[in-house]
């Protein structure tokens, strides 16, 4: 028995046609993971090279690897400090928005009132507002608050803006969730803070780690309110830092891709501890929307 | 039970009620464990709120720098001002000290950040316990616009500042909210000045920014490629300068570098040059109706058939690039690209370099210049008498000639401030500031001479000219209309 399905496997693997579907699955594979991968390799590459070498040939290897860029862009930019500020800022925001999202989220997809798809059509519709447009208003707000060149205005900031997002995607998980799950726990005498803390929230998680893993990279790159709202070194973010090697004319590229080689590692760190849960919720969003 | 009043807010609290009632009846042992259970969850989860509130608002005390290298030496904020302190005045041992904040782009890789930086530390050091200029480091230019318009549009203008056009500083001067410095540039400082330099900056004959950094803008040839393609002589015509780079094109190296990315920079001073040779000295108050405007779209386009062919999408690493490892032979920036010719570009390139003015066409209007103020030093209107004598004295500091000098020569820029050309130590430099005084007429560039509307629809217009969707004529058309 297990020498013929050896034999039909072998079999298998060695039709013409099943030959051919392996090299163009492989080739597609390899295709988009080239793809995918190149531009960071070649960022990581051009970080360990000299200006005039990138002038040159923006695709030749460095001739001596430059570590110096790397120390330029930790000394010279602060970017230490920087990355402090943009994990607390980050994860705070992150975390405001994430709990005020399934809040808002809970309460539009299980509850039945008027003017329900009204705040919903509300939440959504702020996603499509051009930040920029609103640099007066929100200036004015957190300046009359005394929020100015504080940490705590990009956290409450970065918490706010990324609220449509995040409740369209936590929607879509909270009104696929089963309400008989809700219910059972209903009958089991779960009151109401209770069902949403300890049976919504743990069930729902794939989609809050979802639009957790949009918000925390929105947090991570936004810049213009960063260089708004803050002024002294000691509230800088590391998108600024990247920014500290260009000026009006001239660039100094090499650091500043070493610069964002460092800022991008974070967010590969987060990515490795929540892959499990980011890939498993951005699949399921698309299915179940 | 019926579960689908679950969800149902004006039915659930009757539900909840009976529910709460019945519990409290039938409150037995058994329960009560249970009840005690919930209720250290609940406290729990309170702390858990109290200690997060209570660390946000702990945050909300400025960020103090975790250590002292936090800040930069040259006068960069070493711990926060209070955001809504009105006058930036300080109580201090010796009596009231004046605060200036100043959001300062010549910092971190800038060629001036070192000297210029060194110019603050040293008025803060002189006037130690008087004034202080507290500097907020800004790099990314685009962003720094933005943010100076957003704070003189909530009333918040920085103390000091710079704006690079004249539009915006028209506009500024509109709003009402910089200070007036005619009396400052007329008054002690006015002989410190390049010729016509401040009339040239005055709105209404009131002078609104200082006029210091300069854009000296020549003509860049690498002698070396125009030998090996056998020009001998530099071109004095645009007729010549199309012949030259047949030959440079014949010898196998770009003619000339281009870009339509970003804003364009390199080709919008290209523009500007032809714009200098087909209107001549007031090409830009004849407005963009001129035929000029047309004509030199025209040679604009024609420098694109004798350049890269990723001169379309190309941004200033591209332009740069080919010309610093000479795969073109001519170029034209500011003169502040020098010091990176002499420190990124190939191998004996400075050394090489020919600077020339620009060109004549039909036989007209060679030898100009364009030449336009960068950067305009701007105060924000103040009602403080003590905060405006500290704005007067850092004017008259920074103006000083031999501090400018040692700025000039650090950095390769140029400034509007009279200093001796003798002592101009970079030679390349000293032949442009020659040709510069020669030259019989001088324009500003075309982004500094236009409103922001125009400058930003540039590139886009210039992209759709290569590409031949629009003609010269489609492309000034394309100008007007973003007006």
């Amino acid at each position: 028995m297990v020498k013929t399905a050896k034999k039909n496997k072998i079999h298998e693997q060695l039709t013409p046609k099943t030959v051919v579907i392996k090299i163009a699955k492989w080739f597609l594979i390899l295709f988009f993971g080239i793809y995918t991968l190149f531009p960071l390799v070649w960022l990581f590459v051009t970080s360990l090279k000299t200006n005039a070498e990138y002038f040159d040939n923006p695709f030749s290897l460095p001739a001596v690897i430059q570590f110096q860029n790397y120390v330029n862009a930790f000394s010279q930019a602060n970017l230490g400090r920087m990355i402090i500020n943009s994990i607390t800022v980050s994860v705070i925001a992150t975390f405001i928005n994430i709990m005020a999202a399934a809040m808002a989220s809970y309460a539009i997809s299980r509850f039945q009132f008027k003017g329900k798809e009204a705040i919903f059509a509300m939440f959504s519709a702020g996603v499509m507002v051009p930040l920029n447009a609103l640099m007066v208003p929100y200036f004015t707000i957190f300046s009359r608050a005394g929020l100015l060149d504080s940490l705590n205005s990009l956290r409450i900031l970065y918490a706010a803006i990324g609220l449509p997002m995040s409740v369209f995607i936590v929607r879509g998980f909270m009104d696929s969730f089963p309400r008989e799950i809700e219910e059972a726990a209903y009958v089991d005498g779960c009151g109401f803070y209770g069902r949403f803390l300890r049976i919504v929230l743990p069930l729902t998680k794939t989609g809050l780690v979802t639009a957790a893993t949009f918000q925390f990279l929105t947090c991570w790159n936004e810049f213009v309110y960063a260089n708004l709202l803050t002024s002294s070194p000691a509230t800088k973010t590391i998108q600024i830092g990247i920014r500290y090697f260009t000026n009006q004319f001239t660039t100094d590229y090499v650091s500043m891709y070493a610069a964002i080689v460092i800022a991008i590692i974070p967010s590969i760190i987060g990515y490795m501890l929540f892959q499990e849960q980011i890939i498993s919720g951005l699949t399921s969003g698309a299915v179940k929307g | 039970m019926n579960c689908s009043m679950l969800y149902d807010f004006p039915k659930i609290l009757p539900i909840k009620l009976k529910h709460l009632i019945k519990r409290k009846i039938k409150k037995k042992e058994s329960e009560k464990g249970r009840y005690c259970f919930m209720k250290k969850r609940f406290l729990a989860l309170a702390l858990t709120v109290v200690l997060g509130i209570t660390s946000l608002t702990g945050c909300g005390a400025k960020e103090e720098p975790a250590d002292s290298s936090a800040k930069s030496d040259v006068g960069t904020e070493e711990k926060e001002t209070p955001a809504d302190t009105p006058a930036g005045t300080e109580q201090t041992g010796s009596g009231e000290m004046v605060t200036l904040n100043f959001p300062n782009i010549w910092v971190g890789t800038d060629s001036k950040a070192e000297v210029f930086g060194k110019m603050i530390t040293g008025f803060n050091e002189q006037y130690k316990g008087q004034y202080e200029v507290k500097v907020e480091e800004q790099t990314d230019y685009d962003a720094y616009r933005d943010k100076i318009r957003t704070l003189i549009s909530t009333g918040d203008a920085p103390d000091i500042f710079t704006v690079d056009s004249m539009a915006d500083l028209t506009l500024f001067a509109e709003s009402g909210k910089i200070m007036d410095t005619t009396s400052y540039v007329e008054g002690n400082l006015a002989d410190r000045f390049v010729e016509s330099a401040i009339d040239n900056a005055k709105i209404d004959g009131v002078c609104y920014g200082v006029p210091y950094e300069m854009a000296v803008v020549p003509f860049m040839y690498n002698q070396k490629l125009l030998d090996a393609a056998g020009i001998t002589e530099l071109p004095a015509s645009f007729e010549d300068f199309f012949d030259d780079c047949e030959k440079l094109k014949a010898s196998g190296v770009f003619p000339t570098t281009q870009m339509t990315n970003d804003n364009a920079w390199t080709s919008m001073l290209w523009y500007s040059y032809a714009l200098a040779a087909c209107g001549g000295v007031d090409v830009y108050e004849k407005g963009l109706d001129d035929e000029a405007f047309v004509k030199a779209a025209e040679i604009l386009k024609k420098m694109f058939d004798y350049t890269s062919s990723d001169a379309v999408g190309a941004d200033a690493s591209v332009v740069n690039g080919h010309f610093f490892n000479e795969r073109a032979a001519i170029y034209t920036n500011g003169s502040w690209i020098l010091g990176r010719i002499k420190t990124e570009g190939a191998e004996g390139l400075y050394d090489n370099l020919s600077i020339s003015p620009g060109l004549s066409v039909d036989g007209k209007n060679g030898g100009a210049y364009v030449n336009s103020v960068l950067a305009y030093i701007v105060l924000g209107k103040q009602d403080d008498p003590n905060k405006q004598a500290a704005a007067e004295a850092f004017l008259e500091y920074i103006t000083d000639p031999d501090r400018v000098l040692e700025l000039s020569n650090s950095s390769g820029a140029m400034f509007a401030i009279s200093y001796d050309a003798s002592k101009i130590t970079d030679p390349l430099m000293s032949e442009i500031m020659d040709q510069s005084k020669a030259a019989p007429f001088m324009i500003p560039y075309f982004n500094a001479a236009m409103p922001t509307a125009v400058a930003n629809a540039f590139p886009s217009a210039l992209e759709s000219l290569v590409l031949g969707d629009v003609d010269a004529q489609g492309f000034v058309d394309m100008l007007k209309s973003a007006q």
